[in-house]
């Protein structure tokens, strides 16, 4: 597969902290795909997405976007890249459409032309109360909307979330997973962590399990049982037995 | 957006910030208290010409050249003044920087860091010096009053003392940083004076929010 067809291309990328973090990771994802990269604690997933969205600096290894090199051109990378974090940031004396104007600044959207998209947004995700009130009153799940919210105003083609489910309600997880999927069949990439791994059993078109900074095994669903040589074994089963195989051979 | 939009436009996003957190401190987040903080402020004013009077009144009709002992006095309290908008400065950079934790989301946008960083700045020189403004009008004041129009010079010491300290509070901030990484610093903070205490009180909030990456193994 080469640089255009893919939506993000990732070779050798290293990053040592005290240890190392991430051990010369390939990973390739298909442009319209919705990928799920999972792994234990501190198996290197979040340091991995955080080089791909330009908040850290690889030790080594390329990071290509859409055809464009994330690391030479940084800028046109993450014009086109959308980044959630697990501990959402919103400005706290701010309000959703607020918060969602000013994201869309960042991207140099002007206001007239974010406020529709940032309306529809918000509604889609069931928000509208509170439009108009600070995000300070605000749970963790509802800033975990507005973030998303913020992160998909800029109409990005690659939305990168780590565990945008942690800490929603039932309602609010089917309302992000919509979006998401509604992202995804308008041709955008979502790669996401999580460690609810029904949602990657249903939602993901393929599935990467990483550890120690190194990925062990990937492909569909389907792929991963037959390479685990047992058709109908469980992602759960299969997630600890390949997490397992790996601590045992570290 | 032009370069210069883009600075009005996140200035702007600044100031509104900055007033919003200002306003909740001074009403403690209630909403019908905005009158009650206006009128305590400007009652906090007036009564703050009395003991201004007492400490400065005297020297309104100072001439130069001025004797050792008066420099000594006047060196001392610029000084301790601008020790106090550097404790402020500290404070302020912290907050604005990592506290509110926002630097994710802006370094993962395409906006230019420089233009960012340097409207941060500008807003957290602007916020001290208004502060120090604020606390130094009724002392000026009284200057003014017994010792006629010169003294509205003092202003200008004090935005320059402001202005000094903001630049020395960004810089110390970002060398503790550099030098000893935030959880280090908060361990300090125990052993600190209360003037240095909102440096040493940086604490990273999140690894994620830590600009300088030393806290992203296993210490923060």
């Amino acid at each position: 597969m080469n640089h255009e067809e893919s939506a993000l291309q990732v070779r050798g990328l290293t990053k040592r902290f005290d240890r190392l973090a991430v051990d010369a990771l390939d990973l390739t994802v298909r442009m319209g795909e919705f990928y799920a990269l999972l792994g234990p604690n501190g198996a290197g997933k979040t340091t991995t997405l955080r080089m791909v969205a330009g908040l850290l600096r690889p030790d080594a290894g390329s990071v290509s976007v859409l055809g464009i090199d994330a690391l030479t051109d940084p800028v046109a990378a993450k014009q086109i890249t959308a980044w959630v974090s697990d501990e959402p940031m919103i400005y706290d004396k701010l309000t959703p459409l607020e918060y969602l104007e000013f994201v869309a600044g960042l991207w140099g959207i002007d206001p007239r032309v974010s406020e529709p998209a940032a309306h529809d947004l918000l509604f889609s995700l069931g928000l509208e109360p509170h439009l108009y009130e600070r995000c300070e009153g605000f749970s963790k799940g509802m800033r975990q909307k507005v973030a998303l919210a913020g992160a998909l105003v800029h109409d990005p083609r690659l939305i990168i979330l780590d565990e945008p489910l942690t800490g929603l309600d039932a309602v609010s997880a089917r309302h992000v997973k919509g979006l998401l999927g509604e992202r995804v069949r308008a041709g955008c990439t979502v790669i996401m962590t999580t460690h609810i791994l029904e949602v990657a059993e249903r939602m993901a078109d393929r599935i990467g399990v990483i550890a120690s900074g190194r990925l062990v095994a990937e492909g569909t669903l389907a792929e991963l049982r037959q390479q685990n040589g047992r058709n109908d074994t469980s992602l759960e089963d299969m997630f600890i037995a390949l997490v397992d195989t790996k601590a045992v051979a570290a | 957006m032009s370069s210069a939009a883009a600075l009005t436009w996140f200035a702007r996003h600044e100031i509104r910030l900055a007033w919003r957190e200002w306003l909740a401190m001074m009403t403690a987040g209630r909403k019908g208290r905005k009158r009650a903080a206006i009128i305590g402020l400007t009652v906090f004013a007036a009564v703050m010409h009395l003991p201004a009077y007492a400490v400065i009144g005297r020297f309104a009709d100072l001439q130069a050249p001025l004797d050792k002992s008066t420099l000594i006095v006047i060196t001392a309290t610029v000084f301790l003044a601008w020790a106090l908008m550097l404790s402020q400065a500290i404070e302020s950079v912290t907050r604005v920087f990592y506290a509110r934790a926002d630097l994710d989301l802006i370094m993962s946008s395409p906006v230019t860091l420089a233009n960012v960083f340097s409207v941060r700045i500008a807003a957290i020189a602007l916020s001290v010096v208004a502060m120090a403004l604020l606390l130094s009008t009724p002392f000026v004041d009284v200057l003014v009053i017994g010792g006629g129009i010169r003294w509205f010079a003092a202003f200008g010491v004090v935005i320059a003392i402001g202005l000094s300290a903001a630049a020395v509070a960004v810089a110390v901030t970002i060398v503790l940083f550099h030098l000893i990484g935030p959880s280090r610093t908060g361990w300090l903070r125990k052993f600190s004076p209360r003037s240095s205490a909102p440096v040493l009180s940086l604490r990273c909030r999140s690894p994620r929010s830590c600009p300088t990456e030393r806290c992203r193994g296993s210490r923060c």
